[in-house]
C-alpha cells in the first residue's frame, strides 16, 4: 500500500468529509462575539496581569489623591535658592509600574486643583540610583527652588509625556502634588505639544 | 496597525480557519465541545492576531489541540457536565472503514494523531511540526513511522493493499 493509498483510505473514513459548512450568517454572528465580545486585544498576554496591576494602582493612586496626607509628608526634594544645610532638599517621587494605564486626557482644570509644586527645568544629571536633578528655570506653582530631584521611572511609558524618560539636557514641565509627580499628560518634555499650553492656562 | 484595520483583516482571514477548525474538531470529539472549543479558538486567535504566522491553519490547530486538551480536562474532572453533553449531543458516528477504524485504535495515540493531520488536514511535515510543536525533522520521522506502524495494524487485521474501495466521498 502506498502512501497515496493509505491516505485516500483514511480520507474516505474522515468524520467530517460530508459536514456542510456553517450558513454565512452563524459565521458572521460567530465572527462579531468573537471581536465584540472580548475585551480589547492586548499585544502580549502577558500585559494583561500588568494592566491589572496597573488598574490596581491607578485606583489606589486616585484615593490616595482624595485622601492624601498633609505636604509635610513628602519626599519631594527641592533646593531653595537660598536654601541652607537646616532646610535639606526634599525628593520627588514618580509613580511606577503605570507603564500600561491608559489616562483620562488633562484638563488644565484639574491641574489647577491638584498641583501643589510645578515648574520647568533642565535635566543636569541623573545619579547611579537613577535620581534625576532638574536645574528650575521657571517655578509655576509653589515656593521658589533652584534644583528638584526626581526618581527616574522605568524605560517607557504613558507615565511621563514625551519619550517617558528623563535624559541629561533636556527640559521638562513637571507638576507634582504631596510630593509625586503628576503623570497622565500633566508631566512630561517641555517641548510635547500642548503641554505648555496646559501649563499657562491652568496657573 | 489601527484596530479598524485588524478587524478588517480578522474577518477576511477567519472565515477559511474558522471552517478548517470546526472541521479539525468535528473529527476529534462530540458537537458540543467542538462548538465550545471553536468559539474559544476563535477568540484566542482574534486576541494574537498580531502573532499569527504565514503559515495560519497549523498555528490554529495547534491553538485548538491546546484548547480541546484543556476541555478535555476539564471534561474528565466535570462528570457532571459530559453527562450533560452526551445527553445533548450525541458523539460521532465510528468511521465507516472499521478495519481502519481498528487498526487506527490499535497505534499508540500520537501516531493515530499524525496520521489524522497527514490525511485530514492535508498537512506536510511543516506544518504537522508547527501543531504539535515539534521539528519539522521530528515530524518528518514520526510520520514516516506512523505510516509503517499503521500498515503492519492493517496487515495484521486482513485489510492490506489488497483492500478496494470507491473513492466516492473523498473530500476535496
Amino acid at each position: 500500500m502506498t502512501d497515496d493509498d493509505l491516505r485516500d483510505r483514511m480520507r474516505r473514513a474522515d468524520p467530517a468529509a460530508a459536514l456542510a459548512p456553517l450558513p454565512p450568517d452563524r459565521v458572521a454572528r460567530l465572527l462579531e462575539e468573537t471581536v465584540s465580545v472580548t475585551a480589547p486585544p492586548t499585544r502580549r498576554r502577558v500585559l494583561l496581569p500588568v494592566l491589572a496591576a496597573a488598574a490596581v494602582l491607578l485606583l489606589a493612586g486616585a484615593g490616595w489623591l482624595i485622601l492624601r496626607p498633609s505636604p509635610t509628608a513628602t519626599n519631594l526634594m527641592i533646593a531653595y535658592p537660598s536654601a541652607s544645610a537646616a532646610a535639606p532638599p526634599r525628593h520627588l517621587t514618580a509613580p511606577a509600574e503605570q507603564r500600561s494605564a491608559k489616562c483620562r486626557p488633562p484638563e488644565a482644570s484639574r491641574l489647577t486643583t491638584t498641583a501643589d509644586f510645578a515648574f520647568a527645568g533642565t535635566v543636569t544629571g541623573i545619579d547611579a540610583r537613577h535620581v534625576v536633578t532638574l536645574s528650575v528655570t521657571k517655578v509655576y506653582r509653589g515656593d521658589p527652588a533652584s534644583q528638584v530631584l526626581v526618581d527616574q521611572t522605568g524605560d517607557s511609558s504613558e507615565t511621563m509625556m514625551g519619550s517617558g524618560r528623563f535624559e541629561i539636557g533636556k527640559s521638562y514641565l513637571i507638576a507634582s502634588a504631596a510630593g509625586t509627580v503628576l503623570i497622565c499628560g500633566y508631566s512630561g518634555e517641555a517641548g510635547t505639544p500642548g503641554l505648555l499650553d496646559l501649563y499657562e492656562e491652568a496657573f | 496597525m489601527n484596530s479598524d484595520d485588524r478587524r478588517a483583516r480578522f474577518e477576511a482571514l477567519a472565515p477559511a480557519v474558522l471552517d478548517a477548525v470546526r472541521r479539525y474538531l468535528v473529527r476529534r470529539t462530540d458537537a458540543a465541545t467542538a462548538d465550545d472549543v471553536l468559539s474559544e479558538t476563535l477568540l484566542i486567535l482574534w486576541r494574537r492576531f498580531d502573532e499569527v504566522p504565514a503559515e495560519h491553519l497549523p498555528w490554529a490547530y495547534g491553538v485548538a489541540r491546546n484548547c480541546l486538551a484543556n476541555a478535555e480536562r476539564a471534561r474528565r474532572r466535570q462528570a457532571r457536565l459530559a453527562a450533560r453533553i452526551a445527553f445533548l449531543r450525541p458523539a460521532p458516528p465510528p468511521p465507516a472503514d472499521d478495519r481502519l477504524g481498528i487498526a487506527m485504535a490499535g497505534l499508540r495515540g500520537e501516531d493515530a494523531e499524525i496520521l489524522r493531520l497527514w490525511a485530514w488536514e492535508d498537512l506536510a511535515p511543516g506544518g504537522i511540526a508547527a501543531v504539535l510543536g515539534v521539528s519539522v525533522n521530528a515530524a518528518s520521522i514520526r510520520l514516516h513511522r506512523a505510516k509503517q506502524r499503521l500498515r503492519a495494524e492493517l496487515r495484521k487485521n486482513g485489510a492490506g493493499a489488497g483492500h478496494a474501495e470507491s473513492t466516492e466521498g473523498r473530500r476535496p
